[in-house]
């Protein structure tokens, strides 16, 4: 549906049409309503949205991780390097694993095993997937731990004595030790503190230029996805609303979810007394608004968001929205 | 130059695997508690190998004329109804007590633990099938439930041992399926299963040591409860059959006489709280020494 001009073989990632419901005691949440988007190689995607907005279980849809029950791919292809990963037997789908996409949890304080040296769990991936002796998987462990910036010599240390930032600093270790071709990083910087995210981020963006790894950004902080990543996609209540480069959507949203986002935001050069915010609630995934899902929430919103489907308008190249009210050339 | 590197980085890396458990021993060495536990619990076993060698009497060696004997230089622990030495009877008897307790904690909880992490990982209907099997086996009262199966296999230790390895699987069951439930919650399973490790893998590599505190609590209660069921099944007839001594066993003989002989019922009631006592000493040092939080 999106940029059907462009071959498929020219993007890493491509996910079609991706629709995951979860099922628990009869109701049906609807978590992501038809998601498209490419990675490029090398190329970094920011997902940005609120709490709930589905990104999570998108990201875990791409790892196959999600768990059957409650949750079911209902819809959509998840094109890896010409391969569709649905369709990869379990088999296959575990070379994937790890190895070509691995990912960054949320929270270092819970993603290690606290039973575990720090060294032994990135050795664990690297025995995983690779034919190397036991001593080979820990030398490429101790050279990871270098590469994130922690000594060597901590490799025998528990997760347990080590700072919040230094633990995610290892959940990175871990996720790059195979040299991922994509790497899911899942709100990598929520559970720290400011000045740690910056560092956390930086490596990230430095680790994944240096190792060219595609990345897919997963976060609710606009400022995070300034500083790193060359597209983004605005999701909300499991829709792409806006999808653009960063400069086009920085310079120039277009959504009125995207312009809400931007308007809640204090400026550190415009004077402004109080923000505004995005008046109401994120709708209930059971029994989501029919039309545009934004428009109870949306101020510009007619008689014609209530009710149908809405179109994908590309108001500039490369700059799609999800809206009636858009004004634009062409339609796509 | 790089070899050399690579061989430097190779030997400071052994030297530290070395020091892991070289750790675990420190601080084990260093709790006085569980090296006592240790003590008395070695000291128990080596009585218990060379029980034949070291005990001054033959446990059916009756003497009638000297029945109810106090503890004196000739019996140390005095002697039974029937005039027999109870310190040879309790230096033999601590063979069967010994393979009952150890044995039937091992069966139950190797059964118990993997039942219960099969449970608790997988949920479903598999979990409920298996609860409700448990719940069928908890709804007799344990001691009811190994007189059954006693009665049924018919009397003898290996016997009484089955039947209180099967009485004590549903506690473990229990035990180990609600700390699965709570681990499998953890973002660390998930991000096993992202980096691609198999079912067995995830639930023994990370499930299971994080699951084990709990259990070796009740590993070293239930050696004792082990040995008391053991005797209650002995006292009517279906544990070990008479002469052949056993702690609970002689516990339970010696209580209708406990108000004129008190002696008869204190010195196999020390012996088994010495074990559970030992037991218990040792395994909180092993929780704590295996646990990385707990600085030494």
């Amino acid at each position: 549906m999106l940029k059907e001009n462009m071959k498929t073989s020219d993007f890493l990632l491509s996910v079609r049409d991706l629709k995951v419901v979860y099922t628990s005691a009869g109701a049906t949440v609807h978590a992501v309503n038809g998601v498209s988007f490419d990675i490029r190689r090398g190329e970094s995607l920011g997902l940005v949205g609120e709490t709930g907005a589905g990104k999570t279980t998108i990201a875990k849809a791409i790892l196959g991780i999600l768990p059957d029950p409650p949750a079911k791919i209902l819809n959509g292809e998840i094109i890896l390097e010409d391969g569709d990963l649905r369709n990869l037997p379990e088999k296959e789908m575990r070379k994937v694993r790890g190895k070509k996409i691995s990912m960054i949890f949320q929270d270092p304080m819970t993603a290690l095993n606290p039973l575990l040296t720090v060294g032994d769990q990135i050795a664990e991936v690297v025995l995983l997937h690779e034919s190397v002796s036991k001593k080979e998987a820990m030398n490429k462990a101790m050279e990871m731990l270098e590469m994130v910036g922690i000594p060597a010599d901590r490799y025998a240390d528990f997760p347990h004595q080590f700072s919040g930032g230094m633990k995610q600093r290892v959940v990175i270790a871990i996720a790059l030790a195979c040299n991922p071709q994509l790497l899911l990083a899942d709100e990598p910087t929520t559970a720290l503190d400011v000045t740690i995210q910056a560092q956390v981020m930086d490596m990230i963006s430095a680790l994944q230029k240096k190792l060219n790894t595609s990345m897919l950004l997963i976060t609710h902080d606009l400022g995070v996805v300034a500083e790193s990543c060359d597209n983004v996609a605005v999701i909300y209540a499991g829709e792409i609303v806006e999808y653009a480069s960063k400069e086009n959507l920085f310079l120039d949203p277009a959504h009125p979810y995207t312009l809400g986002l931007f308007g809640s935001l204090p400026s550190l050069t415009g004077d402004v007394d109080r923000l505004t915010p995005i008046p109401g609630l994120p709708p209930d995934p059971e029994n989501l608004p029919d039309g545009c899902s934004f428009h109870p929430r949306c101020r510009y919103a007619a008689e014609e968001c209530k009710h149908g489907s809405v179109p994908f308008k590309e108001v500039s190249p490369d700059h799609f929205v999800h809206c009636h009210m858009c004004h634009c050339e062409k339609e796509v | 130059m790089n070899l050399q590197k690579e061989s430097k980085t190779l030997s400071s890396q052994t030297a530290n695997r070395q020091s892991m458990t070289a750790i675990m021993l420190r601080r084990l060495k260093k709790n006085k508690t569980a090296m006592g536990g240790l003590f008395i619990l070695t000291f128990m076993m080596v009585i218990a190998i060379f029980g034949p060698l070291i005990a001054p009497y033959s446990y059916t060696e009756t003497d009638l004329f000297h029945t109810f004997g106090l503890p004196s230089l000739l019996h140390p622990f005095g002697t039974d109804e029937l005039g027999r030495d109870i310190m040879s009877r309790l230096i033999i008897g601590s063979r069967a007590s010994m393979k009952i307790g150890f044995l039937s904690m091992a069966g139950a909880s190797v059964v118990g633990i993997m039942l219960g992490s099969i449970c608790g990982y997988f949920g479903g209907k598999v979990d409920a099938v298996i609860m409700r099997f448990m719940d069928v086996f908890q709804a007799l009262p344990p001691l009811i439930l190994a007189i059954a199966i006693c009665a049924a296999l018919g009397p003898g230790l290996n016997n009484c041992i089955l039947a209180i390895i099967i009485s004590n699987i549903p506690g473990f069951v229990r035990i180990t399926r609600a700390s699965v439930l709570n681990i499998r919650r953890m973002e660390y399973l998930e991000a096993a299963t992202a980096i691609n490790c198999s079912t067995t893998r995830i639930i023994v590599k990370h499930i299971l040591p994080n699951a084990l505190s709990p259990l070796i609590v009740q590993i070293t209660m239930g050696v004792a409860n082990a040995i008391i069921s053991a005797s209650a099944m002995s006292f009517i007839g279906l544990g070990v059959q008479p002469p052949n001594p056993e702690w609970g066993a002689m516990l339970s003989a010696g209580r209708s006489y406990i108000r004129n002989y008190p002696h008869m019922v204190t010195f196999s009631g020390i012996m088994i709280m010495l074990t559970v006592l030992s037991l218990n000493m040792l395994g909180d040092g092993l929780r704590d020494a295996l646990d990385p939080k707990l600085k030494s």
